[in-house]
């Protein structure tokens, strides 16, 4: 990935950003760009003066904080906004903004190395957890992919995300709504709710604050249950034919993602149709299977997003493939339940979702973008590469004002 | 890494523990101190003074340097010491230890001079101040002191009781400025100290700082 094209696709990102909107719980516009530098306050001593005594001398010490403080802020392009002293901790606490274009990052080493300061640090956001979904606290990526806020911004409204899978439990109280379309693509039984496919439903779009069970990463996508796998035991079993059939099915109804949490040999015929849907502009993603070289099909497939769970055995992995969360992930289960499922099919549902939010604020980025956004989001460290659901988000919503962006400058500078 | 303060200041009347060393009349002041990381402190005041109704006007200087140390619990220690020296003469000039506490807006302090105002008595002087904020500019002042000089002591410098010394007021601040009303309250200490003897024991007091 060059630095030209990743350049091209964060242009693309912002112009194709939507409008800009207040995250909920935000105390104000610019507040991302603010941070805050400790002054020292010196001990109270004794300072001869006319009649009073002195005790109380924090006038004087105040006036040259400021006064210092002022300093700095020219010193560092930075513009005063607040200031309320600390007295149990002896630092006076000024909240700054850092004017231009310089980055957080930069202005809080600089300030770290200047002796005037007792140390800098980000202006951090805290929540409480805004789901009142009883289990999000449980779910990995509430915190790993700071959900709630990702949801201030995006929630996936009105994407189609095609889910080719066992059958969905159409009636679970937590995919109330959640579902627009359900087919059946496997002619030996009827459409039925089956685990593997409520589960990966409920991880991409169970709604979000209804009071129960989880919210999806993508609470207000548009789910499209499609059938073409069916369970005996754990175990979904699908075939060329039912897959090729809800994936025809998926591309005639304009499906923006398909999530494709199973494995299988190389197929012609779905070869093909992937590549037909990657053409059409649909993104795929695809769970990767640990114990087949590359990652196994459809996964290795060129132009899919690969995705593996973090305590995956990742020698097998593409190299392009990418970490979501997929250890213990509660979620919705058969018969109105809910429960713990791990793997790799679960991590490329969250990976799905995230897609889902993506295009909702970004409805130009095609299959290969969203890839590319994806790995630059991702760690460096090869082959794990969790990925920064905030930053990526923050990235595409550019033009948006958004929290995550400034949760990503979490390093507090000091001396 | 070090940081300088001070302030400028006009007072109504130059009060030391209740006694007027400008004879009743305004005086202009300045100080600066330097706090630096470690916990040392170091600093200089200087003030206009008149003794006397006729006397010439002087200039009073003191420097200072001490130690001090916030505790865990938020409270402060410091200890120091400082010399006070006055124009026109070394007749006046005084050297003072001195050591206090400060408990968020109370300060308890204790001073010892071997030679107070430059006379052969020792003085012991204490004092108690602290401040109650009203709103974010107004807070509410006070101190009681009291100076017990022994030693050398003579009827001449005040008998051998001690001296109780009191202020109330106000202070208001809008930073940089801080104006502070003060009721002053001495019961005639100043029999220790080398200055006129009219000045009434109750006295309002201003003053109007800068700091920087």
């Amino acid at each position: 990935m060059n630095l030209a094209r990743a350049a091209a696709l964060l242009i693309a990102a912002a112009i194709g950003c939507a409008q800009a909107q207040p995250p909920a719980g935000s105390t104000g516009p610019g507040e991302e760009r603010s941070i805050l530098v400790m002054l020292r306050i010196a001990p109270p001593h004794f300072r001869p003066e006319a009649g009073y005594g002195g005790g109380y001398d924090q006038q004087a010490g105040q006036a040259a904080r400021h006064r210092i403080a002022s300093e700095l802020a020219s010193a560092h392009g930075l513009e005063i906004e607040s200031d309320w002293p600390m007295a149990s901790l002896g630092v006076d606490c000024f909240l700054m903004r850092v004017k231009g274009e310089q980055s957080l990052p930069d202005a809080l080493e600089a300030l770290g190395r200047d002796a005037r300061t007792a140390w800098a640090q980000p202006l951090n956001t805290f929540h409480s957890l805004a789901h009142n979904d009883p289990l999000f606290p449980l779910q990995p990526a509430a915190a790993a992919w700071h959900l709630a806020e990702v949801h201030a911004v995006s929630t996936g409204r009105n994407v189609s995300v095609a889910e080719v899978d066992s059958g969905v439990e159409l009636n679970h109280p937590d995919l109330a709504g959640q579902i627009a379309v359900a087919e059946n693509f496997v002619d030996q039984s009827p459409y039925k709710g089956e685990s593997h496919g409520t589960a990966v439903a409920g991880i991409i779009a169970a709604r979000a604050d209804n009071g129960i069970g989880i919210a999806g990463v993508a609470p207000e996508a548009r789910l499209m249950a499609l059938r073409a796998c069916w369970q005996a035991d754990a175990t979904a079993t699908c075939n060329s034919f039912t897959l090729a059939k809800a994936l025809q099915f998926a591309l005639a109804r304009r499906a923006t993602v398909i999530n494709l949490s199973l494995t299988g040999p190389q197929d012609k015929l779905l070869h093909l149709l992937l590549d037909a849907a990657l053409f059409q502009g649909v993104t795929v993603v695809g769970a990767v299977d640990p114990q087949t070289p590359g990652g196994g099909f459809p996964a290795s497939h060129p132009g899919v997003i690969a995705v593996s769970w973090e305590s995956a055995d990742d020698s097998n992995s593409p190299s392009t493939a990418v970490t979501a969360p997929g250890r213990e992930v509660p979620t919705t289960l058969p018969e109105a339940r809910w429960g713990f499922v791990d793997g790799s099919s679960f991590a490329a549902a969250h990976v799905s979702g995230l897609v889902a939010l993506l295009q909702q604020v970004s409805p130009s980025l095609g299959p290969e973008q969203m890839r590319a956004l994806l790995l630059i989001a991702s760690g460096t460290d090869h082959p794990t590469r969790g990925i920064d659901a905030c930053a990526v988000i923050a990235r595409a919503a550019q033009a948006c004002s958004c929290r995550c962006g400034a949760a990503t400058t979490d390093k507090t500078v000091s001396r | 890494m070090a940081q300088v303060s001070g302030s400028v200041a006009v007072v109504s009347d130059d009060r030391v523990r209740g006694v007027s060393l400008s004879d009743g009349r305004p005086a202009a002041q300045l100080d600066v101190a330097y706090d630096h990381s470690s916990g040392l402190y170091a600093g200089g005041f200087a003030s206009s003074v008149q003794f006397y109704r006729h006397s010439p006007h002087g200039l009073e200087l003191t420097g200072y340097t001490g130690y001090a140390q916030r505790l865990r619990n938020g409270w402060s220690l410091d200890g120091g010491a400082a010399y006070t020296s006055f124009s026109g003469g070394e007749g006046y000039n005084y050297a003072e230890l001195h050591a206090g506490v400060t408990a968020s807006a109370v300060t308890a302090r204790v001073f010892f001079s071997p030679n107070y105002f430059g006379q052969s008595i020792h003085t012991v002087y204490a004092e108690l101040n602290g401040s109650y904020g009203l709103s974010d500019h107004f807070r509410l002042i006070g101190h009681a002191g009291l100076l017990q000089a022994y030693g050398g002591v003579t009827t001449q410098n005040g008998g051998s009781h001690p001296h109780a010394d009191f202020l109330g007021g106000v202070q208001a601040s809008w930073r940089p400025f801080t104006l502070q009303l003060s009721r002053i309250a001495a019961d005639g200490a100043k029999h220790v100290y080398p200055v006129g003897a009219d000045h009434p024991a109750g006295v309002w007091t201003a003053r109007l700082s800068f700091g920087f």
